[in-house]
């Protein structure tokens, strides 16, 4: 279902479909947009890679500076090692050193640290090569034509999402709350996806144990 | 008739919204280093670094790159050494303990005293070399809606500082006043905090409260007691 078709479902569900009470581009898509960003940030169910430079002497990495659509990291592969570089924790650093951001070498772990940021340890002072960084994305912005990155079955969240809030605007709190509970459990329903698709492949557990 | 909600009425609303939200969930991390002088054990974080700091929490200290380990007061009054709380400063080397309670909101002591002073520079604090240069300290802060780099993440921003100031909004005494809107916003404001606490602690991030391995708390708080045999001193 792409934005038009969503669009249109909003428009159905508030009875605007002669009536033009609201502006598709003013009012509908804005709130479709603001829904997705929210949903996508929410669920994180949008996943990429992108390939960055190590940059000389630096430990904190600032990824938002190099990465656009950058949300949150869930892996790194060392491109100059060809390894993977397993996340850590700040007390773990410490056990290893003191003085852990100034330790000089290949990076075989990294530290996130907020939405932003995340720590190489060790790090090279003359960086050569790159890293191939696993991320949660924030979401696009949609046209006419575009699908969400929502799983297929739950693509209806973005049109409860929108009707609430345009309910909401028309001083319709009663109605609005229908839609919010909806909202609620589709988030909750994107999220069980997520975990399932996840866990480890069942079929190839059966193989193991017969 | 007199207006209910006026822009600056708003915009006080909003910016109180991202500093609750702030305080609610550890969302804004900063670096940021001190400007230190020799002798002086006591820093202020809203004038001792520019620009002035406000932390919910400290994740950690670096002294030229070694850790400063976070300490209670009660450990260093009784294990560390009797200080009073405005002397006892001593001057001996580069400190390697800090401790928060007891100094004001937004002071920290460090222990043993400045022996040099070192020059602030914010210029280059994320890598190695500006690191070892200077005395940095890491952790949550309050928002600042009129610094970009203190604001609450922008993928929830908009939407939970819409829900926080129309719930305020709406409560207001007034023509205008819609306790059933208030009520509905407070509610999705409620449940979005949640979920926003939720992603955020995702990230895993640590924060040291207090220094619980090895160095000092194994020595406990009082001196060792040892259990002696019944038969001790007996004479055979």
């Amino acid at each position: 279902m792409n934005l038009t078709q969503i669009t249109d479902r909003v428009r159905r569900n508030l009875d605007d479909s002669s009536a033009g009470f609201y502006s598709s581009a003013d009012d509908i898509v804005p709130a479709i947009q603001d829904g997705y960003n929210l949903i996508v940030a929410l669920t994180e169910s949008i996943e990429k890679t992108a390939v960055v430079s190590f940059v000389s002497d630096l430990v904190f990495y600032d990824f938002t500076t190099y990465i656009t659509d950058y949300l949150r990291i869930f892996g790194i592969y060392n491109n100059q090692t060809n390894r993977w570089m397993q996340p850590t924790s700040l007390l773990e650093l410490i056990q290893y050193r003191d003085d852990w951001e100034l330790t000089e070498g290949d990076p075989f772990l990294f530290l996130p640290i907020d939405h932003k940021r995340v720590a190489l340890f060790p790090t090279p002072t003359v960086a050569t090569g790159s890293m191939t960084v696993m991320y949660k994305a924030r979401a696009n912005t949609l046209g006419a034509n575009t699908t969400p990155q929502v799983p297929e079955e739950q693509v209806d969240i973005l049109e409860n999402y929108a009707t609430a809030d345009l309910l909401t605007q028309a001083e319709e709190f009663y109605k609005a709350l229908g839609y919010s509970a909806l909202l609620e459990g589709g988030i909750e329903a994107i999220l069980k996806v997520l975990r399932e698709r996840s866990s480890p492949n069942q079929l190839y557990h059966m193989q193991e144990v017969f | 008739m007199k207006t209910l909600w006026t822009n600056e009425y708003l915009s006080d609303l909003a910016t109180e919204a991202e500093v609750q939200i702030s305080t609610q969930v550890s969302c804004i991390y900063v670096r940021f280093p001190l400007n230190i002088v020799a002798s002086q054990s006591i820093y202020d974080f809203t004038e001792d670094t520019s620009p002035s700091q406000r932390l919910t929490g400290i994740i950690r200290i670096t002294w030229q790159g070694y850790t400063v380990y976070p300490v209670f007061q009660a450990e260093l009054r009784n294990v560390i050494v009797p200080l009073k709380p405005t002397e006892g400063d001593v001057e001996s080397s580069r400190p390697f303990l800090y401790c928060r309670l007891g100094y004001g909101m937004d002071k920290i002591k460090f222990f043993a005293c400045p022996n040099t002073t070192i020059a602030y520079d914010s210029s280059n604090i994320n890598t190695k070399t500006g690191i070892r240069a200077n005395v940095i300290v890491s952790g949550w802060r309050i928002a600042d809606p009129a610094i970009a780099a203190y604001r609450v993440p922008d993928y929830v921003r908009e939407t939970l500082v819409r829900y926080y100031v129309l719930s305020k909004a709406f409560k207001r005494e007034g023509k205008g006043q819609n306790l059933i809107a208030s009520n509905y916003y407070e509610v999705e404001y409620e449940k979005l905090l949640k979920r926003f606490r939720k992603i955020t602690d995702n990230l895993y991030s640590s924060r040291m409260r207090g220094i619980k391995e090895g160095l000092i708390a194994n020595r406990g708080v009082r001196p060792p007691r040892p259990r002696l045999p019944a038969n001790f001193g007996e004479s055979r």
